[in-house]
């Protein structure tokens, strides 16, 4: 990740609502973004992220609110006149015009001189690796062809912010995960700050330097992926990024930097190797990413959480480099965890109906407000 | 059996009627029922199968000027109602096609509405409207603009109005269906990449819509410049249309020769440019 907490921001968003009727699709947003940054709006649909991203590119007109680019006010701009660029989710290309016309399209009319626009359009389909299909019409092209000539067509103008509707989502899976680092690539090259919308967590996390997670017109969290997956703020967001399980916890006391709980449905302590400001007989709740637990048939050192949970594998989903194992938990309760595939010759895997032992590290778990 | 059934209907109700009036056109007029001789005839002391075609009808057609005056005005006619039909439909389809889909199918309503009724009784109300002493000479009166009322009857204006109004929808409805399917976000990129309305119009819109403008336009083309009922009604009879010669040719005339040699001609008028159209297409549309 690169680090750009030194700039200053590009992009200032500033209490900004969008009403559709009495629906707020939109409300009252705070966000900052900062220059040469790729970001992320990640949100399920009807999250208002798409009404953000159109209020940006200047198709839909705030109800209140202010965003300044470069300091500068974008409501006194139409959208034609906004040094913003937009990847449409459907790539939105003419239909009439060849890939060199649709990319050509925008500094024509900026009326560019006709060499300049040969020369700057040559290397952006060069850059995209589209070169050789210049004459080809769109309907002629693959998705993901077309989506490199939509990304061509919105960098050409090199504009202060590009932003892209769900970029990878028209492709298929395999085509997602190479097209992913080419975009990343691309952005590095060019160093255009990236606002991406989507629905995929995945993409979202692998792309982005920050996201920013919404859920009815509100960000309910901003950070860098790694800080948004580990540290949720709340259930939403902890839910929204993974699968994870969820223990109703209550505080039983603190000391020093480490704070004891209870859990609600085994009964069994545990522990925080850290404080909390939540005083004692305090409901909270513990979020356990799949991936963190440990699961084994043999007797096992409890992990910093000092806490070993006895279950029996319900079931085992095979994904290859994975595995989920299924929990029914000795207190009722049903976990949800990863073992990865290590190695091939592995005498005795787990199987189902094994009893095991479960534990994890302290350190490994996120608490969020009941 | 898919294509098989258009072409049966295409045989049966075009081909044939075809062959049989291209027919009649290489025949003689006679007093005779039907009022023309046969074309093929078998000579049997000599055995002999004779197909005669007379091309006299065809010569008449070139040599007098009355024929050629009709077809020219009726191509002059169709052109400029044709045209007016483009500039007036195009934004009302536009309207439509941009209106919230709520609204949509009331106004597709009103563009049908007025085949509900019978072309003659909407022909004959504009006659109303258009008299002398009609309801729009009579509200221009009124109102002061015109002292002296005229008849707009029997003038260019009146068959241009006939046309129009009769032969709008269906340009409204190509039309509007091409803009209804245009994607939005097709108008949105152009603007994003810098276009203002006009020229995202000019650009983005007005290319997507020839399909629609080319169906609309033959649709409002190829009638009107056969059209029989409203010059007839509407017009003067010295600005002759190729319809009304037909007819004269067929039932005043009893010509039935000269009569489907005339509408070979017209036929050939509108079929010919279609296919050199048409070929053009196939050959962008490979190329």
């Amino acid at each position: 990740m690169r680090d750009t907490t030194d700039k200053e921001p590009l992009l200032q968003i500033r209490g900004i609502s969008k009403a559709f009727g009495s629906v707020m699709a939109v409300d009252n947003i705070d966000l900052d973004i900062r220059e040469g940054e790729v970001f992320s709006l990640l949100g399920g649909s009807g999250s208002g992220k798409s009404t953000l991203l159109r209020m940006l590119a200047g198709f839909e007109t705030p109800t209140s609110g202010q965003i300044l680019l470069d300091g500068k006010d974008l409501a006194d701009l139409p959208p034609h006149k906004r040094p913003v660029n937009m990847m449409f989710q459907s790539y939105a290309l003419f239909p009439h015009m060849t890939v060199e016309k649709n990319v050509a399209y925008g500094l024509v009319e900026d009326r560019i001189p006709k060499s300049e626009i040969r020369d700057r359009v040559s290397e952006i389909l060069d850059t995209v690796q589209m070169s050789e299909f210049a004459k080809r019409k769109p309907d002629q092209l693959s998705g993901g062809q077309r989506q490199r000539v939509a990304l061509a067509r919105s960098l050409v103008k090199m504009p202060r912010l590009l932003l892209l509707d769900e970029p990878l989502g028209a492709l298929d899976k395999r085509l997602r995960e190479s097209t992913q680092f080419e975009l990343q690539r691309i952005q590095e090259k060019i160093g255009i700050t990236f606002i991406i919308v989507t629905h995929d967590q995945e993409e979202a996390m692998s792309l982005s330097d920050r996201l920013a997670v919404m859920n009815q017109g509100r960000l309910m969290q901003i950070g860098s992926p790694t800080d948004v997956y580990e540290n949720p703020h709340s259930r939403f967001v902890a839910d929204f990024l993974g699968s994870c399980n969820v223990l109703d916890a209550e505080v039983t006391g603190e000391s020093g930097s480490e704070t004891r709980l209870r859990l609600l449905a085994s009964g069994a302590e545990t522990v925080l190797p850290y404080a909390l400001d939540h005083p004692a007989g305090d409901k909270i709740q513990l979020v356990l990413r799949p991936e963190k637990l440990i699961v084994a048939r043999r007797e096992i050192d409890p992990g910093s959480s000092g806490t070993i949970l006895k279950a029996e594998i319900a079931e085992i989903g095979y994904l290859g480099h994975r595995s989920i194992l299924h929990l029914q938990m000795d207190d009722g309760t049903l976990f949800h965890a990863h073992e990865v595939s290590l190695n091939r010759r592995n005498r005795s895997p787990l199987q189902a109906g094994d009893k095991v032992n479960v534990t994890w590290d302290g350190s490994d778990v996120a608490v969020v407000s009941a | 059996m898919v294509i098989g059934i258009p072409m049966l209907w295409m045989g049966l109700f075009f081909l044939i009627p075809f062959a049989v009036v291209l027919k009649i056109s290489f025949s003689e007029a006679i007093f005779a029922s039907p009022p023309y001789t046969s074309i093929v005839e078998y000579i049997s002391d000599e055995s002999r199968l004779s197909i005669s075609l007379n091309l006299g009808n065809y010569q008449y057609l070139w040599e007098d000027e009355l024929y050629w005056r009709a077809y020219v005005n009726s191509l002059t006619i169709a052109f400029f109602s044709t045209l007016m039909c483009l500039l007036i439909g195009f934004p009302v389809a536009l309207f439509i096609a941009r209106s919230s889909p709520r609204w949509r199918p009331l106004l597709h309503l009103l563009i049908i509405i007025p085949f509900w009724s019978s072309l003659l009784i909407r022909v004959y109300s504009w006659m109303g409207l258009l008299r002398k002493d009609g309801i729009i000479n009579s509200v221009l009166g009124y109102v002061g603009l015109v002292q002296d009322p005229q008849s707009m009857l029997q003038t260019s204006f009146a068959v241009y109005i006939g046309m129009v109004y009769t032969y709008l929808p269906f340009m409204i409805l190509p039309l509007y269906s091409v803009l209804e399917r245009q994607d939005a976000s097709l108008r949105e990129a152009a603007t994003d990449l810098g276009s203002p309305p006009l020229r995202v119009f000019r650009k983005v819109t007005l290319p997507l819509s020839v399909n629609g403008i080319i169906a609309g336009s033959m649709l409002v083309f190829i009638p009107t410049i056969g059209e029989f009922v409203i010059p007839s009604l509407l017009g003067a009879s010295d600005n002759l249309m190729i319809g009304r010669v037909l007819w004269d040719e067929f039932f005043a005339n009893r010509d039935w020769p000269v009569a489907s040699a005339v509408a070979i001609v017209l036929l050939a008028v509108l079929l010919i440019p279609i296919m050199i159209f048409q070929n053009s297409q196939n050959k962008s549309m490979e190329g």
